[in-house]
């Protein structure tokens, strides 16, 4: 049953990818401005850039470049960096795992974090502790995650020298990054998990649970929290999207080789070969990690039902 | 009304004025380059110092709230403008025009966060107006999906039949029969929004691919201060500081009105 289930969510990829593919290409389409004068440089006679115009395809009509370059997608080819003159699938391969390291490295903490801070909110509603997760939120969720990374690379890379401000390698290098990435989310998954435990509490199983003389670590891991926890999930999925602009923020901030820079990067120099298979990617990797939250859904409360 | 209400009507309120009215308050020229007197700490003669080209801190701080408003408002009417209209037809006509519109905004909604923002500025390029309509498109979809959502519950409704009895045109209908039903919920939804914008407008600045580097807007300010922050923290920290607060205040009078008005969206308040 699940297995079928997956295997639809994966069929529906398809036309995701297709449409995404298409919109892609259409929106670089409409750049301003000559390609291939940018390629070629504005001193070139007129007999070069119609050579170069027919190396590239960009002769033919509109649907058939979109079928040769459909084509070149499915044998991975996404044409040529126009700064570097590497492939694209290249500049993107060599900083893909950098971003993903620093992404899963930001969603752990802020689903450990946030869970673990809403759990003690959740305990002992209107104490201090539920009054400082709730300060911590209000920060999270107010304070742009641009500002944040530079907060913390002046106090914790600068006034007190604690961890590495900029590169990647060591795990010192990923704390900050993932520190200010996961912040926002952190945020939502505490007042969630908080909201949600609370109200768990209240059903009668768990009082049920507690009448007959099971333990409150019991109780909160085993009765509650499984029940309690389908919500931040589902909002972990939804989070990632929000991380992911976090994550092109903050690759820039700290200086992080992942894609987020690189888009950057690409955007200010024009390089549209490489903006093209950027979004790509990043609205591709957008939908496989939406699949994901779902069978994970669907796993943890068989109640859902899988059509 | 709670407290922090209070204070945050209090904060936009004296943000609309300096938006409004800052240029009559006779500060320092927020373009005004004077290098003999780049870099200074706040002062009695600079209240927030002076940046790296000796412009007054204060001056741009004011000035920008100007530029953040005109993003924040401006890309939210793009977004009502175009996304209001498409939400409604695809309620009212349901059937293929609803499958359609549907999965064109599931597919909008699709790209992550700031990525069809970028997408846009890309095309673009920089430059204040391109901007607008960047994070406008960014916004089209969410406007678009929740009154598309409030058409579809209304037009079952006696008054719409009623209105499409006494011979009203099908736009007739939805301009003055629907809309004005459906401007509450839309009102909430724009006022977080707003914030949004703002956000989004300040992040794409920073990165260099928002406003030329020369426009006073918060994020473009803070990204021109990044290098000094070093030795002049409070290059960052004013627009830093101003941005954050803003965001506070809008998005808790934000929540509050969602609280207020419309009982329904409560729980999706967590």
């Amino acid at each position: 049953m699940i297995l079928r289930y997956i295997g639809r969510r994966l069929l529906y990829l398809i036309p995701t990818f297709f449409i995404l593919s298409f919109i892609v290409f259409t929106l670089v389409r409409l750049i301003p401005g000559d390609p291939v004068m940018a390629i070629a440089g504005p001193d070139s006679t007129p007999e070069v850039l119609q050579e170069m115009r027919e190396a590239l395809g960009l002769d033919r009509p509109v649907a058939n470049q979109y079928l040769v370059y459909l084509k070149g997608l499915f044998k991975g080819d996404l044409g040529t960096s126009l700064r570097t003159h590497q492939p694209v699938w290249i500049e993107i391969g060599l900083r893909f795992s950098s971003t993903v390291e620093l992404a899963a490295a930001g969603m752990m903490v802020s689903l450990f974090v946030g869970i673990t801070l809403g759990v003690l909110a959740a305990l002992r509603p209107g104490n201090w502790l539920d009054a400082f997760t709730r300060l911590i939120s209000l920060f999270g969720v107010s304070s742009p995650t641009f500002w944040t990374g530079l907060l913390f690379v002046l106090a914790f890379g600068y006034y007190w020298r604690l961890f590495p401000i900029a590169g990647s390698g060591t795990i010192w290098h990923l704390v900050l990054p993932a520190a200010t990435v996961s912040l926002t989310s952190l945020a939502f998954i505490t007042r969630l998990t908080r909201a949600s435990l609370i109200e768990v509490f209240s059903q009668d199983y768990v009082q049920t649970a507690r009448a007959k003389g099971a333990s409150p670590v019991r109780v909160i891991i085993h009765h509650s929290l499984q029940n309690a926890l389908i919500a931040p999930l589902t909002v972990a999925g939804l989070e990632f999207g929000r991380l992911v602009s976090g994550v092109i923020v903050i690759e820039t901030i700290f200086a992080w080789p992942g894609i987020g820079k690189l888009l950057i990067e690409a955007i200010q120099f024009r390089d549209w070969p490489v903006i093209q298979g950027l979004i790509l990617t990043f609205a591709l990797l957008f939908a496989v990690v939406n699949l994901i939250v779902d069978i994970l859904y669907a796993v943890i409360d068989p109640r859902i039902r899988l059509d | 009304m709670p407290i922090s209400v209070k204070m945050s009507l209090v904060i936009i309120v004296i943000l609309g004025f300096l938006a409004l009215f800052g240029p009559m308050l006779h500060l320092p020229d927020p373009y005004g380059q004077n290098i003999a007197n780049a870099l200074q700490l706040p002062s009695s003669k600079n209240w927030l110092g002076t940046d790296q080209l000796g412009r007054d801190l204060l001056s741009r701080i004011v000035a920008g709230s100007r530029f953040s408003l005109l993003i924040g408002f401006g890309a939210v009417s793009v977004g009502l403008f175009l996304g209001v209209p498409f939400g409604m037809l695809a309620g009212f006509y349901g059937r293929w025009v609803d499958t359609v519109f549907a999965r064109v905004i599931d597919i909008l909604l699709s790209f992550p966060g700031i990525i069809l923002a970028l997408a846009v500025v890309a095309v673009t390029g920089p430059g204040i107006g391109n901007l607008i309509v960047a994070v406008g498109l960014r916004t089209l979809p969410v406007f678009a999906r929740v009154s598309r959502a409030e058409t579809l519950s209304l037009r079952q409704r006696d008054f719409v039949d009623a209105a499409r009895a006494l011979g009203c045109r099908p736009y007739e209908i939805m301009y003055w029969h629907i809309l004005p039903n459906i401007a509450g919920p839309l009102m909430i939804v724009a006022s977080l929004q707003t914030a949004t914008a703002i956000l989004i407008g300040a992040t794409l600045s920073f990165l260099g691919v928002g406003v030329s580097p020369e426009v006073p807007e918060w994020g473009a300010i803070l990204n021109a201060g990044r290098p000094y922050m070093m030795g002049y923290p409070h290059l960052v920290i004013v627009p830093g500081c101003t941005l954050m607060i803003a965001m506070m205040a809008l998005n808790i009078v934000g929540d509050y009105l969602r609280d207020r008005l419309d009982p329904r969206f409560t729980m999706a308040k967590f």
